[in-house]
């Protein structure tokens, strides 16, 4: 027997320097058990494309779940809106509209209007890594245009959502009423997208205004936007290290960082949600069961192109010496890394790789179990492909409550399915069934 | 958009024209102690020892690489005891507390302490006699004084972001706040002085027609780039110092400029994105503010661009939109 390969790797960990204002590794990234070390721009950028492709997954599952789009999106939207009301309810005691307005820096003179959703919205875009161009920020009318969005790969569910939200944020903080809207999206195919935001007082009401708060999409009223701007491929603040707000307050890198930890699943947290609402309990383990299904082919599709799987062997640095569960930890690894999880190998060998990490952020603030699950799909698809067929990968129920450990060993897949009554041949003896 | 947005022109024009009030409220910090002077011209490169009781100075707070952090308005109140009124309340009390060392200072938020109305325009001298107790003719430029409204405590300091010749700001406190409001109200309807509501006004229009600046146009940039050399304080030591005179050196690298453009459907935005600047094909900078002059009736902004290959005069090109180069100061 081959003498089994072990090593734990130790020196995974934060990279980069403490910030002070977060806590975090200021331009972390993030490094391979194999010491391949990545950037703060290529970690962020792949910590936000993560997010979308697992946005993708939850969507097109709630798209089986829920065939009809007004439902679902109103579901998604609302249950979004729901919260975002409560968190801005004096009831809730969380004191936002105070703490918005300090950690912004928003002047005490400015008591209402579109600069507070201009800040929310334009930090909100610059953390999720969509750089783009204000083209207009008054106290009664924003206009932004937007050139990069991880997220587009969702489709228009992602973009009317975030019309919802931000309708929502901006009715809660603005103190005014106003209006949204989106006159084009790249998750529905445009090259860009345009959203404005504008009060009511001086631009009147939207031409939708009866409708869902996500159907606040459409021609702007202003006119259509200049096409002379340079096309933007990067935020900024990636490459200078320093955020600034409309209204002038900075944020680090740190900083920004720590906003998209907390945002990144977004656009899952509202299928999650929208599923616990829309799917009646006895019929929420066949939701379940398609989630899995959504999330294995997004595995194994993941790295099903042999170029893809050589490419990503090549990026986190594996010998060829190693072609067995600890490829697929090592991805694993650095979804963990990415996204702050506090995490670890438990086992890291030739036979068995185990890793594990907080319960509480991988479940988004310990609110949505039911990523556990379909992490496990998503994982188990993916050792399908950047391994071979047969690894599995399975949840470690004995694991501490507060910690998800995924085992990575051989195993089998499903079950060989038999005619009935047939027999496997004994030693010796012929069957001729 | 802003140049068609009627109340915005309405109060900015009388604003100039006669003068006009509003709560215009910054963050305060008050901050004191033995060491305080010495603190505060560490902290800052204005010489804030300087300033004398009720004086006022604006100055602009460094990093080590001589890039502006913040510029404030110090007041000082007391030989000891000082005003810091600043927009960023969180960044500037991690940077002192960050920097404070052995310094026997403390300070506070005071924010909520006080509001502050400002004053504005040819008449406002007689709207703050009217309302205050003691006339204040004689109250200096960048001078604060305590007065009284109807017995309560007030204080009045000459100054404000509007580059009027003739302008007040009034720091009341909350308790007495309605009844300020109530009596320039009164006595400002009486002079012709409007209250001003549109945020762009008090913060955009009237400011960046004097050149006035906010954060977005000094943004990673040091003073000599921006035309503040001459509030420097080489003779003391402050933070970013050594950085700023090897910059005065060799030279700043960027200027900030003023552009004026005459087609008032034309979309160019300022603000820390910034719109690229070009001339020539090539990309000289980027814009930091663009907003609408109802005096001039152009639409005026500023550009911080590499320096010296434009002046006065010439044309850019923003997005497509051509713009000429002109004083930061669009108005005398």
């Amino acid at each position: 027997m081959k003498e089994v390969e072990k090593m734990i790797p130790e020196n995974i960990s934060d990279l980069g320097m403490i910030d002070e204002d977060s806590g975090l590794r200021q331009f972390r990234g993030m490094m391979s058990p194999w010491d391949k070390i990545k950037s703060f721009k290529e970690t962020y950028l792949f910590l936000t494309r993560h997010a979308g492709l697992y946005g993708v997954c939850y969507i097109n599952a709630l798209k089986i779940i829920e065939p009809d789009y007004e439902k679902r999106t109103s579901a998604m939207s609302e249950c979004w809106g729901q919260s975002i009301k409560y968190m801005w309810s004096p009831e809730s005691g969380l004191n936002m509209k105070e703490n918005f307005r300090e950690k912004q820096s928003i002047p005490p003179f400015i008591k209402d209007g579109i600069y507070f959703s201009a800040c929310f919205a334009d930090q909100g875009d610059e953390f999720m890594a969509m750089p783009g161009y204000i083209w207009y920020a008054t106290n009664d009318y924003v206009e932004k245009e937007i050139h990069h969005c991880p997220f587009d790969i969702i489709g228009p569910e992602a973009c009317d959502v975030s019309i919802g939200g931000a309708q929502n944020f901006t009715q809660c903080a603005c103190g005014v009423p106003m209006k949204n809207y989106e006159s084009e999206r790249m998750g529905c195919g445009d090259p860009y997208c345009h959203v404005i935001f504008d009060t009511e007082r001086k631009y009147g009401k939207h031409p939708n205004a009866d409708g869902h708060d996500w159907e606040k999409w459409g021609p702007a009223p202003q006119g259509m936007r200049e096409k002379g701007a340079p096309r933007k491929e990067e935020c900024e603040f990636l490459t200078t290290g320093e955020y600034m707000s409309p209204l002038g307050q900075r944020w680090t890198v740190g900083e920004m960082y720590k906003e998209c930890v907390g945002w990144p699943l977004a656009y899952s947290t509202n299928a999650v949600q929208a599923m616990r609402v829309l799917v009646k309990p006895e019929d929420m383990e066949r939701a379940y069961q398609i989630v899995d299904v959504i999330f294995d082919t997004a595995g194994k599709s993941l790295f099903g192109d042999t170029n893809l799987r050589k490419e990503a062997r090549e990026w986190m640095g594996v010998p060829e010496s190693v072609d067995d569960g600890r490829v697929l930890g090592g991805y694993i690894s650095m979804i963990y890394q990415a996204r702050c999880l506090d995490w670890r190998f438990v086992e890291f060998s030739e036979e068995r790789t185990v890793i594990e990490c907080d319960r509480f952020g991988l479940e988004m603030m310990g609110q949505h179990p039911e990523f556990v699950r379909a992490y496990e799909a998503y994982f188990n698809g993916m050792a399908k492909t950047l391994v071979n067929c047969q690894w599995v990968v399975k949840e470690d129920k004995t694991a501490p409550k507060d910690r998800v450990r995924f085992n990575i060993e051989k195993g089998l897949y499903g079950f060989r399915r038999q005619k009935p009554g047939y027999q496997f041949e004994k030693e010796g003896e012929k069957n001729d069934q | 958009m802003i140049s068609k947005d009627q109340s915005v022109r309405e109060q900015h024009l009388a604003v100039r024209n006669c003068g006009g009030w509003y709560d215009f409220t910054h963050r305060l910090l008050e901050i004191e102690g033995e060491d305080v002077t010495a603190f505060l011209d560490w902290i800052f490169a204005g010489a804030v020892a300087r300033v004398k009781v009720g004086g006022a100075k604006y100055t602009v707070m460094l990093d080590a690489s001589a890039r502006i952090r913040d510029d404030v308005i110090i007041f000082r109140l007391e030989e000891q005891k000082y005003w810091i009124s600043t927009l960023y309340m969180r960044d500037l009390i991690k940077w002192l507390d960050g920097h404070k060392g052995t310094y026997r200072v403390s300070y506070r938020d005071v924010t909520k302490d006080w509001q502050m109305y400002s004053v504005q325009g040819p008449k406002a001298r007689e709207l703050v006699n009217a309302v205050a107790e003691q006339p204040v003719d004689e109250l200096k430029f960048f001078h604060i004084a305590d007065n009284q409204m109807d017995g309560a405590p007030i204080k009045v300091a000459r100054s404000g972001y509007t580059g009027e010749k003739v302008g007040y700001e009034i720091y009341v406190s909350p308790a007495d706040e309605q009844r300020l409001t109530e009596k320039l109200e009164a006595e400002g309807t009486k002079l012709g002085l409007i209250h001003v509501t549109e945020v762009d006004v008090m913060a955009m229009t009237l400011a960046c027609e004097k050149g006035f600046v906010l954060m977005m146009d000094l943004w990673r940039t040091n003073p000599l780039e921006v035309g503040f050399e001459k509030s420097i304080a080489w003779d003391t030591e402050f933070i970013g110092k050594a950085a700023l005179e090897r910059i005065r050196e060799e030279g700043p690298k960027r200027e900030l400029l003023g552009i004026t453009v005459d087609d008032l459907d034309a979309r160019i935005y300022g603000g820390p994105h910034g719109a690229t600047v070009m001339l020539d094909g090539n990309v000289i900078g980027k814009t930091t503010k663009y907003t609408f002059s109802p005096i001039l009736n152009k639409s005026i902004g500023y550009v911080l661009v590499d320096k010296g290959l434009v002046k006065v005069g010439d044309t850019v090109e923003i997005n497509g939109v051509k713009a000429v180069i002109s004083e930061r100061r669009f108005l005398p």
